[in-house]
């Protein structure tokens, strides 16, 4: 497919646009079939296991690369190859590229080979579906009940309510077989019709997280085994749990490792993300994060000034900004406009992100756990408190269906989050 | 002019507004549009437009001038998901960003989503809730929460109250809201596009002016809005999320300014020719039953200033860059020439002052002098 790509960009070049088109129309073909391909492989992925790891890394890894840099030749989408090659967001949810599309097999070929950012998440589930599935039921597949399955494997890793993004994250860090944010919504609402038609029919239930209202959490995924407690979200748990959860990943990790398992790298980007977020980790690594035209580092004030004039604004003002507001000029904004130069006030990362994300290694499962652990010490008391009073509010206004799905979730499931 | 009279006085102007509009209903201002009112404070057709609600962007289409916005699909799927990275698991993103920036202490991580309130609820139910909460955190000192999601503020336009549902967070620290708006324009070594910065910085000024008049309803001290906005942007095509703090107390004050002139705007209506009319109201067939010849005498009664930023502001810019193209005018120069060329209204006029084959005017002698100065420095160079 190389080859052919070189041969049109030299056809182009030429001007050749009758050779250029055929060219286009085979590599087109090329790739159509390494896709379907693709798919096949992705829907059986047990009967893969016999060839060692890193041939199956190399596949789909390849495909990436290729479905991503074919997208300008077959949509007006110019950016997902750009944002394939980065260590993206998008690994969190179908990117840009994925759900564009309504083919099918296209969008799972995209999905499972090609997400951007998913760079070998896919390839790594292949081979690793071995290494973690056989405590999960691997025989489902990608039917509904295996992604019912996937989604509560996900859950139960984690213990805490989450968000489909990152669920779908989480999944492909657990190996398994790539799931679509769409496919989580669709099983959602399945699951509450499945209980108010038959209630306790299954043992448990993908169900909602409730807020201080008692509806439920736009968004939020949870497990109807887990204490009304658990699935309430009170102002901290959105932070607790984002700490739980990486604390709950890192010893994932850590324990793959004391078994002399090697995790995948979606599973090490998940966590440098994850870390990113936490204070105390780049720190311990001998980074600061990057800020260093700030007046202060990250928790250089840890007091807020009770009611001083303008804590905050004044203090973490980056240099360059300042001043900028009373320049004359009509048009121009007071910042980053034309005039600001060098000095200029955006930070600059240094780059320790990417170094976590490139590593092989990525950060710490240790220190992930200990800092983490540092900051929820913070929240807990704070957070535990606010769920129990929303659990016992619950608990005395909701019959049990509510209890489950949150009041007026049916007009709820119908909006996205935003 | 006493109370009644005033009163008297605006309901004149809202029913005369109206017939301005005709019989279509007024459009809602988004942030966007509010934004862009203090993008060009000095176009009498923009203010009269906007404060009878009239649809700029219908009226351009119709015109034969669309509008060139509307951004593209992928740029609404990058901005969404940029926005999305960012609060993804309870804006652990932005609170990284703000213990960076604003020594945000760790304690404080609580998070709230104005908009989940459960159902479907109406702007007007979620507004009274963002009050409610927003009240309380005022109120609450040392207690209160930290970030506000999704608040829906409304502010009062020409007797018209547009609900703003920006998707921003409103971030409580020390006593001081900050307004933080997600951006998904990238900041490339430490610089952003002039011109997005400026809409970026315009546009979190209407929320800092929302979030202010909100607060002053509710007894608060307005000032306790910082007007430094916490704009936060992908850097270096990373996606990976930057915040830099952003004064718009400039931007503030010329909102201000254009709002109130909005709600005076009658002095510029008096002016208009009595049975003046902007209506867009549907045919059978959905579009404008009104010949487009008619709509453009009208939309040119009143009178325009056009400048080369409406481009990226105004819907109607390409009607108002053509006008002035066909009138010569030296506004297609841009501000700062026109203002430079103060008193000369044409490019024709200019040039013919500069080669002296026009006799300068009163007042145009200076101006004259400098054009001929050019021109002699010119032939020169060239
Ligand atoms: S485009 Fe026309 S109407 Fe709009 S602001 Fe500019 S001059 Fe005024």
């Amino acid at each position: 497919m190389d080859a052919l790509r070189g041969e049109i960009r030299r056809a182009v070049r030429a001007r050749e646009s009758v050779l250029a088109r055929s060219l286009r129309a085979e590599l087109r073909r090329a790739e159509h079939s390494w896709q379907q391909e693709l798919t096949a492989r992705d829907s059986a992925p047990v009967e893969e296991h016999g060839a060692g790891p890193e041939d199956r890394h190399d596949a789909p890894g390849t495909g990436r690369a290729q479905t991503g840099r074919s997208a300008p030749d077959t949509s007006d989408e110019p950016a997902p190859h750009t944002l394939s090659d980065e260590p993206a967001p998008h690994a969190l949810g179908d990117g840009p590229a994925t759900h564009a599309l309504g083919d099918r097999a296209a969008s799972r070929a995209l999905g499972g080979g090609g997400a951007p950012g998913a760079r070998g998440g896919a390839a790594a589930g292949v081979w690793r579906a071995r290494v973690v599935r056989p405590g999960a039921t691997g025989r489902e597949g990608a039917s509904p009940a295996g992604v019912r399955e996937q989604v509560c494997q996900a859950l139960t890793l984690i213990g805490v309510p989450a968000a489909a993004r990152v669920v779908v994250a989480l999944n492909a860090a657990l190996g398994a077989a790539p799931l679509r944010s769409a496919q989580i919504a669709v099983l959602r609402r399945d699951e509450e019709r499945s209980f108010r038609a038959a209630p306790h029919a299954r043992p448990y239930y993908m169900c909602a997280a409730l807020t201080d209202r008692l509806s439920a959490a736009r968004g939020l995924l949870a497990l109807s085994t887990w204490p009304l407690e658990r699935r309430a979200v009170g102002p901290l748990s959105p932070r607790v749990d984002f700490l739980i959860t990486a604390i709950r990943l890192a010893e994932h990790l850590a324990r793959m490792a004391e078994a002399g398992e090697r995790p995948s790298p979606a599973a090490h980007r998940l966590l440098s993300r994850l870390a990113h977020n936490i204070p105390g980790i780049g720190e311990r690594q001998g980074t600061s994060n990057g800020y260093p035209r700030t007046r202060h580092g990250p928790g250089g004030r840890t007091e807020r000034d009770a009611d001083g004039p303008v804590p905050g604004g004044r203090a973490g003002r980056v240099p360059g900004a300042r001043g900028q507001g009373t320049t004359p000029g009509p048009t121009t904004a007071s910042w980053p406009a034309a005039g600001v130069q060098a000095d200029m006030s955006w930070p600059v990362s240094d780059g320790e992100p990417d170094r976590f994300a490139a590593g092989s290694d990525g950060p710490d499962p240790a220190a992930v756990v200990r800092a983490a652990r540092a900051e929820l010490e913070v929240h807990a008391a704070g957070d535990a408190a606010a769920r129990a009073e929303i659990a016992r509010r619950a608990r005395e206004a909701l019959p049990e269906a509510g209890r489950l799905f949150g009041v007026a979730t049916t007009t709820r499931a119908a909006r996205r989050p935003r | 002019m006493n109370k009644d009279e005033a009163k008297e006085r605006r309901e004149v102007d809202l029913d005369r507004l109206d017939r301005l509009r005709g019989a279509v209903p007024p459009r809602p201002h988004d942030a966007r549009a509010i934004a862009a009112l203090a993008a060009n404070p000095g176009c009498a057709r923009r203010s009269v437009l906007d404060a009878a609600g009239i649809d700029k962007d219908a009226t351009a289409t119709h015109l034969g001038f669309p509008a060139p916005f509307g951004r593209s699909p992928f740029a609404i799927t990058r901005g969404n998901a940029f926005e999305a990275l960012v609060k993804e698991s309870g804006c652990a993103e932005l609170l990284r960003l703000l213990r960076e920036l604003l020594g945000l202490p760790v304690a404080e991580a609580a998070y709230t989503d104005l908009g989940d309130i459960g159902g479907d609820p109406s702007a007007h139910l979620r507004h009274a809730h963002t009050r409610t909460l927003l009240d309380r955190a005022a109120r609450d000192g040392a207690g209160a929460g930290t970030l506000y999601d999704h608040p829906l503020l409304r502010l009062e336009i020409a007797g018209q109250s547009a609900y703003l549902e920006p998707d921003v967070v409103a971030f409580l620290h020390g006593g001081r809201f900050h307004i933080v708006e997600i951006k998904s324009f990238a900041v490339i070594d430490g610089q952003a596009e002039p011109d997005k910065a400026a809409a970026a910085a315009r546009q979190a000024a209407v929320y800092v002016l929302a979030l202010k008049t909100m607060l002053e309803e509710l007894g608060h001290d307005p000032g306790r809005v910082a007007h430094d906005v916490v704009l936060v942007c992908p850097e270096n095509f990373a996606n990976r999320p930057a915040a830099a703090l952003v004064d718009v107390r400039r931007q503030l004050a010329v909102l201000r300014r254009q709002l109130a002139r909005m709600t005076r705007v009658g002095t510029l209506v008096d002016a208009l020719p009595p049975g003046l009319t902007f209506d867009l109201a549907p045919g059978d067939d959905g579009v404008p039953g009104r010949p487009a010849a008619e709509l453009r005498e009208a939309v040119r009664a009143v009178e325009a200033r056009y400048a080369p930023d409406c481009l990226s502001t105004c819907d109607l810019c390409f009607f108002c860059r053509d006008e002035a193209a066909g009138q010569e005018s030296t506004d297609l120069l841009g501000r700062q020439v026109r203002d430079a060329l103060g008193g000369v209204a044409t490019v024709g006029e200019a040039l013919g002052l500069a080669d002296g084959s026009r006799e300068p005017g009163e007042g145009q002698e200076e101006i004259a002098r400098l054009l001929r100065l050019a021109d002699r420095m010119y032939a020169e160079l060239s």
